[in-house]
């Protein structure tokens, strides 16, 4: 929040021309999407803090499907649903059969390919449980979460796959929450009863699970010197997408924490990937990778565990970009509304130190409780924009003007989203008033999904919230510049998407830096196709490669307005 | 005597002198006396009726001793109407249960009736902080003002506002205004650090830090910058090693501020009282949470919360035969509570009683599945008891649920050893040495059980 003066700016980019008008259009009714949120209404906490969703191609079509997660417990008739998105852009629920209706007290979703066949499969965080669906490429799923290994009986929230070792399987990171005692009660100073907040209980050790790959049970289980107890070793021998539980062997469980959102990328610049999470209440954790399967807790050494007046803060979601274009992404977490929300600006390599008042994120008159997060350019002049969702955790003394279709208990909660446009220098503006599609109505929100859900080049919007529909935006910026969409695929790996990659794209004198990951926000799954606004560039001279295991490659320019694919060691771009 | 014989001769001469008789003018001198006497009445008559009235309250859903508080309060003001100290003392009362909008608008008229108190423009400015920076501005700038040399909170909360919202260079001269009176004040130390820290003065920042990092008030957050300042600076090893101290150190203590002390002293609501007993218990201070507690109950004997928190203090104590009986009131007043049931555990484990403590444990985990450290004392019971078997068990569900724990490896691992499960008692053993692998428990298990 301090400012930062004798920081060398990047010339201001040749920005586009600024529009004032809208940047998205709710289109929930057209799009056919009907998912309405459910959670319980009797001051259970895990129901004011869920739940998320999922934009990703389940069935490989090319067009993103949805994914919406529900809240109304095990034994309710809401169930999670899928939709999928089907040639004339229209949403169809296929939920019934796809093996991903499931009921329970979901929190999160996050999405890799487990077993390298090409198929993305689904992990469901929820308070008490973790499942995982395994893509059977028929649009159906298996849930496997007996035989994978994977046993988190607490409070996850969000959760990530990422290949911390390099071995080309991905492993998995969850985040787990609070040491919640369902039993306790909190009421609020005029002794109505109120939802417990997180300083009444411990936080809890996140969980990292190994991926073990395609050996059978019996290797895995002497390489790994694995527990004869534990579920993997009871596994069946020779089933992918199987996990080992390292979580002590390296050295998470040493530093636990009420993590609700977590970031998987290359903090320290050594090309292995990091944990960042962001801790309700409590200083945030940075387990940097000490390539040898263990990890080190340094947010305090690199100056993103507090705030910049040495506070910590409802640490909620997490967006990852280069908002001020140094070549070194930045990283924005939402807050309480009683606090200003950190905007984390790298420099030197792996250090780091809030900067939201220099960025102009204090100066909003009006503050909000935020959740779900991006930095996505969102009109495409070349440099992130910032939006979240809002949504507060206790009950406001006054209900706001414009209220969406909010249960009635959660209306004292609801609040009204935010958008930032970025000035191409790191500053941002809001830009709520202008976008009362997007930011007009209170609602309760908390997941925000980012994707083109239309294929046209511009980033559009998932909108969870709790006690009322999902919505979908649409991008209708006007005025917008060049884009860009690429996929980085890793033939070894089955033809998945390169989870960790870095991707630079090099157009004139300008480079644009990108992380191919779909777990930030909070308790969502964004695409995982890499987005780039270019600004006025009408040609893109070169597209660098940062792979996850540490290789690099340089692919040759390519036109502007298009989607392509970057295949590991081809040396050529593929037309999407 | 002569002086007023010699007054009525002078005024009989005037009178006869001006053609009045020396008895009107007596009554026309009465008249006026009457006359501005009626004036004066009528005025402070006409301010009587135009002080403000005290805000409308809707007590529903407070606590009983809040709304006699806050009657109180109010009574105070209807009969003094122009005393900053009723209307003052109103405003921390409606400001304690959150009415903030009619607790400033109370602060508003002490400020008006006592404009040299530096306490009600201050008030004023905590509450208009979040929403209206603009009036807390100048609300602490008249806050600062008048407080001069009296309390340095005033301008120490001014200081680290403006310093939130990158007003830095006005910041800073506050800071230092402070650092004139107290060269040694902590918090005006750190605010200056920071404040340097931010605009790139890492020498000046790390000089300013080195001054305050003894200060028990802010010695943890002095740290953790010194941490930052270090490593930006490039002394990886002396980042390292500032942020092994911040790691140890306990929290930062609250600088002394008596304004928060005396709104503190409004907060009398249940919950609030809890909390605050909570909070001492939690950071060690069991004297002072004694009254606190006692008083709880003393206003809300039926309040579970406080029959819990007065057992747990029991049991810092030691006091374990009172620990029990203040956690039995609890539950009989909240039977579902996994809390209660816990330390209700601790208290039998601590009276030895280990079949009645491994019950209880039982019940909470029954309530809280994943209650990890409530499986591990159940485990602990059952050991003491001798059945190996279920205490077996029940270690291994508190390292499924908490992994982190380290204290079941270590009693599954002695278990299994004495079992003669060595293999398995080896591989619990290297994962408590991977938790923390100086503890000397889990060295000397492992010894033992390779030996055997």
């Amino acid at each position: 929040m301090l400012v930062s003066a004798g920081c060398k700016k990047p010339a201001a980019p040749q920005l586009v021309t600024k529009e004032t008008s809208a940047w998205f259009e709710e289109v929930t009714q057209r799009s056919g999407l009907n998912f309405v949120h459910s959670a319980g209404t009797n001051f259970f906490m895990p129901d004011q803090m869920g739940s998320g969703g999922a934009l990703f191609d389940y069935d490989n079509d090319g067009r993103l499907d949805l994914y919406l997660v529900q809240n109304g417990g095990p034994k309710s008739r809401r169930t999670n649903q899928l939709f999928h998105q089907e040639p004339e852009g229209h949403f169809k629920d296929v939920s019934a059969g796809s093996g991903l209706d499931v009921a329970g007290h979901g929190m999160g979703v996050a999405v890799g390919d487990v077993n390298n066949d090409g198929w993305p499969d689904v992990l469901v965080t929820e308070y008490g449980a973790l499942r995982l669906f395994l893509n059977q490429g028929n649009g159906k799923f298996a849930d496997i979460t007996q035989s994978s290994g994977l046993d988190n009986p607490r409070w996850s929230t969000s959760a990530a796959f990422f290949d911390y070792d390099r071995d080309g399987w991905l492993d998995l990171v969850v985040a787990n929450y609070l040491d919640y005692d369902p039993t306790q009660q909190c009421y609020d100073v005029k002794g109505a009863l109120e939802f417990c907040g997180p300083h009444e209980f411990p936080g809890l050790a996140t969980r990292l699970f190994r991926n073990l790959g395609a050996g059978d049970g019996a290797e895995s289980a002497s390489a790994a010197n694995a527990n004869p107890f534990s579920v993997s070793a009871r596994a069946a021998a020779g089933t992918k997408g199987r996990f080992e539980d390292v979580t002590v062997r390296s050295g998470l469980a040493r530093v636990p924490g009420p993590a609700l959102g977590v970031l998987c990328a290359d903090f320290d610049g050594d090309r292995w990937p990091d944990i960042f999470l962001a801790d309700d209440g409590k200083p945030n954790r940075l387990f940097v990778n000490q390539r040898n399967g263990t990890f080190k807790e340094e947010s305090a050494l690199r100056g993103i565990a507090y705030n910049a007046i040495g506070q910590t803060a409802g640490n909620m979601g997490i967006a990852i970009g280069d908002v001020d274009g140094n070549g070194a992404f930045d990283i924005f977490v939402t807050h309480l509304a009683e606090e200003f929300h950190a905007l984390w600006m790298q420099g030197p390599l792996g250090v780091f130190q809030d900067r939201a008042a220099l960025a102009g994120l204090t100066r909003q008159g009006w503050r909000g409780t935020g959740f779900g997060t991006a930095l996505v350019d969102f009109d495409h002049d070349g440099a992130p924009d910032l939006a979240f969702v809002n949504g507060l955790v206790k009950r406001a003394k006054e209900i706001p003007s414009e209220v969406g279709a909010v249960d009635p208990f959660w209306i004292p909660y609801a609040q009204r989203n935010q958008l930032f446009a970025n000035d191409g220098r790191g500053t941002f503006h809001d830009i709520s008033l202008q976008n009362a599609a997007l930011c007009g109505k209170a609602m309760v929100g908390r997941g925000l999904a980012c994707g083109d859900l239309d294929n046209d080049g511009a980033v559009d919007l998932l909108v969870t919230s709790i006690g009322a529909p999902a919505q979908l935006f649409r991008n209708v910026a006007s005025h917008r510049g060049h884009w860009l969409i690429v996929r980085a695929i890793d033939s070894a790996a089955g033809g998945r998407d390169a989870y960790g990659a870095e991707i630079i794209v090099q157009a004139g004198n300008r480079r644009w830096w990108r992380l191919l990951h779909p777990a930030y926000g909070y308790l969502c799954s964004n695409d995982p196709r890499v987005h780039f606004g270019l600004g006025t560039a009408n040609r893109v001279d070169s597209m660098h490669v940062i792979w996850p295991d540490g290789s690099e490659e340089t692919f040759p320019g390519s036109a502007v307005d298009t989607m392509l694919s970057l295949r590991k060691g081809a040396g050529r771009v593929e037309a999407k | 005597m002569n002086k007023s014989r010699n007054t009525r001769s002078a005024a009989a001469k005037g009178a006869r002198k001006s053609g009045i008789r020396p008895g009107r003018a007596r009554g026309v001198l009465v008249g006026f006396a009457i006359l501005g006497l009626a004036a004066v009445t009528g005025y402070y008559a006409w301010q009587w009726s135009t002080a403000p009235k005290p805000p409308v309250i809707v007590n529903d859903g407070l606590d009983r001793p809040v709304i006699t508080q806050i009657t109180q309060a109010l009574n105070d003001v209807r009969s003094s109407p122009r005393s900053d100290k009723t209307w003052g003392k109103l405003g921390l009362a409606l400001q304690a249960s959150e009415f903030k909008t009619e607790a400033r608008f109370c602060f508003a008229q002490a400020e008006r009736f006592d404009g040299a108190e530096p306490r009600w423009p201050y008030f004023q400015a905590l509450l208009l902080t979040q929403d209206h920076p603009e009036e807390a501005t100048a609300k602490f700038r008249r806050a600062v003002e008048l407080s001069r040399d009296r309390s340095d909170i005033p301008r120490l909360r001014f200081a680290q506002f403006l310093a939130e919202r990158a007003k830095l260079d006005e910041a800073e001269s506050h800071f230092k205004d402070l650092l004139r009176v107290n060269r040694n004040h902590g918090p005006a130390l750190l605010g200056l650090a920071q404040s340097s820290f931010a605009q790139g003065r890492l020498q000046e920042s790390t000089e300013y830090l080195n001054r305050c990092l003894k200060d028990v008030h802010v010695a943890k957050s002095a740290y953790l910058l010194l941490t930052t300042v270090q490593q930006r600076m490039g002394n990886a090893r002396a980042a390292e090693g500032a942020a092994s101290i911040a790691a140890v150190l306990p929290p930062d203590r609250t600088w002394p501020d008596p304004y928060a002390k005396e709104a503190a002293e409004f907060q009398i609501a249940r919950q609030a009282l809890v909390d605050r007993g909570l909070q001492l218990v939690k950071h060690g201070y069991l004297d002072e949470a004694l009254p606190l507690v006692t008083r709880v109950l003393q206003d809300y004997p039926e309040d579970p919360e406080g029959w819990l928190l007065l057992g747990r203090l029991h049991l810092l104590q030691k006091d374990c035969a009172a620990a029990e009986r203040a956690i039995r009131r609890h539950l009989a007043l909240r039977s579902q509570s996994v809390n209660g049931y816990a330390q209700l555990g601790m208290a039998l484990l601590c009276l030895e009683r280990y079949s009645d403590a491994a019950a209880a444990f039982q019940e909470a985990v029954q309530w809280k599945p994943d209650f990890g450290e409530a499986h591990f004392n159940r485990g602990f019971a059952l050991a003491r008891m001798g059945n190996g078997i279920d205490a077996i068990q029940s270690f291994r569900e508190a390292i499924r649920c908490s992994p982190n724990l380290i204290d079941p490896y270590i009693t599954l691992a002695d278990l299994l050893s004495q079992s003669g499960q060595k293999a398995d008692a080896l591989f619990y053993l290297h994962r408590a040495l991977e938790l923390n692998p100086a503890d000397e428990r889990a060295k000397v298990l492992l010894e033992r059980a390779r030996q055997r």
